[in-house]
């Protein structure tokens, strides 16, 4: 019955996680709660430990001590935890020689997506790329390249999209509309979204929660109550003071 | 399935690979027909088939790993291909396997056609299904499979590759011009044999060697080993 309520509140949950690089402590303890259906925001400076936490998360990376959980809807024993979550990395993973449709085909294969010409079709007009659909990546411009990077994330219609520094080089307008992308894609409630980024003025206007990690600690978590009260900005430099 | 489809199309968009793909074979297609010629001159010598069946085989495997796109695999790791189909939970064994397969088909095939065509003329069928079936297949995939590992484990790929390259050249010289030199210079010569056994020895190095490549990648070293773009 415990069990049943963590699962329904929270979607992640670290206790103790640790990752250690030749004996260099990069994550230290780390116990974080993910509520579900939050935008939640994972700072810190460069360095700190925030892709490292997410490849643990993705399973890239094995912990050296500690454990997390990650509850989604279908999260029983023989299911395959991965298919419920989107990612989109530091490095896009994009083929230059293949197309934008083959790019996408490819993922739609290993998830095993039954009606692939439809779902890729659908997602290449949502994120605007229609007309790109037999081009080579490698004519596409940066902007063009992430959207298809999240489009490739949300093929498989994930519960959890993990996503590590999505908009870093983008402009304008192009970051405007990942914002509003991932608005909308939580707007249900039952989607959740864990993002890291450096930008603090985009972050404060979408996302619930947020985590600052430092040197590899988490030197702050605060929801979005703390976040009406004081900018992003200010509490993240607040725990730098600290140090 | 899917990753070796995308190997495929990956591999065969290059054009100039295409273009040495079909130079090569030919090439061997020639070579293969040429030894008759070289059988009749000598009286009817069957060891001259041998040699060209086992030595010759795998030193031209080697030589296809030159005008292989060796730049794909390399753009690929930068670009983190590796680490996002990885990230979908994607076994890494299986990764390696079908990307395995798609270097092995490309170096497999010109080879296998020489033996083919000396087959056709010598019907040698026993030798030459032993090397179309066996003896082809592991060097190919030893080779395909160590050259995968190797670019996949290396921090710089590029050097990974020139290091194999080298020593298929040296390969290469050794099994095709060993004996020619050795005759010309000690004035001795190499029986046949003693070749083909040496061409068969050491592709089992070659396969060993990879095997054991493959035991030990794993997907942590993988991604923390790679310099991103
Ligand atoms: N595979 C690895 N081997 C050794 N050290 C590593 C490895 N991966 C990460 N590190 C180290 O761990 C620390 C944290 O790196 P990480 O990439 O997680 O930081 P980050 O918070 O994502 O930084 P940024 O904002 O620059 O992306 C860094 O000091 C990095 O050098
Ligand atoms: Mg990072």
């Amino acid at each position: 019955m415990l069990e049943k309520q963590r699962c329904l509140s929270n979607i992640i949950e670290t206790r103790g996680l640790s990752k250690t690089f030749n004996g260099r402590i990069v994550l230290d303890n780390i116990d974080l709660n993910i509520p579900r259906g939050s935008i939640f925001a994972l700072i810190g400076p460069n360095g700190a430990g925030k892709t490292t936490l997410i490849r643990i998360l993705l399973g890239l990376y094995k912990p050296t001590t500690g454990t997390f959980s990650i509850y989604t809807h279908n999260n029983d024993d023989n299911y395959n935890i991965r298919k419920d979550i989107g990612f989109m990395l530091h490095s896009p993973g994009l083929y230059p020689v293949l197309s934008s449709y083959e790019n996408l085909a490819l993922y739609a294969r290993i998830y095993k997506i039954d009606n692939e010409r439809e779902r890729i079709e659908h997602l290449l007009e949502l994120v605007g790329l229609t007309e790109y659909r037999d081009e080579k990546v490698h004519i596409l411009s940066k902007g063009m390249r992430q959207k298809l990077v999240l489009a490739r994330a949300i093929l498989h219609d994930p519960e959890l999209l993990i996503l590590d520094e999505p908009t870093v080089g983008l402009e304008v307008e192009t970051k405007i509309w990942f914002r509003e992308f991932i608005s909308n894609f939580v707007m249900n409630g039952d989607k959740t979204v864990l993002i890291s980024s450096h930008e603090l003025s985009e972050l404060e206007k979408i996302c619930t929660d947020v985590a600052i990690l430092r040197k590899g600690k988490v030197a702050g978590v605060y929801n979005k109550f703390d976040l009406n009260e004081t900018s992003l900005e200010d509490l993240y430099l607040k725990s730098g003071e600290r140090d | 399935m899917a990753i070796l489809m995308k190997e495929l199309k990956v591999i065969y968009r290059n054009k100039t690979f295409i273009l040495l793909k079909i130079l090569f074979s030919l090439l061997y297609c020639a070579i293969g027909y040429g030894t008759k010629a070289l059988y009749e001159q000598t009286g009817y010598d069957l060891n001259i088939a041998y040699y060209f069946i086992f030595v010759y085989s795998m030193s031209l495997a080697l030589m296809m790993l030159y005008v292989y796109p060796i730049s794909k695999d390399i753009t690929e790791r930068m670009n983190g291909g590796l680490e996002n189909i990885l990230a979908t939970g994607y076994p890494l064994k299986r990764l390696i396997l079908y990307k395995t397969l798609g270097l092995f088909l490309s170096l497999y095939i010109p080879a296998a056609l020489m033996v083919i065509v000396i087959i056709a003329w010598s019907r040698l069928y026993l030798a030459g299904f032993l090397s179309l079936l066996v003896y082809l297949p592991l060097i190919n995939g030893g080779i395909a499979l160590n050259y995968i590992c190797s670019t996949m484990l290396s921090v710089n790929p590029a050097v990974a590759m020139s290091k194999l390259s080298f020593y298929a050249i040296a390969v290469i010289l050794v099994l095709t011009y060993g004996p020619v030199l050795g005759y010309r210079i000690g004035g001795y010569s190499i029986d046949m044999a003693v070749s083909i056994t040496l061409a068969v020895l050491l592709s089992f190095a070659i396969v060993l060697a990879a095997y054991r490549k493959f035991r030990k990648i794993g997907i942590e070293e993988l991604i923390g080993g790679a310099v991103y773009l």
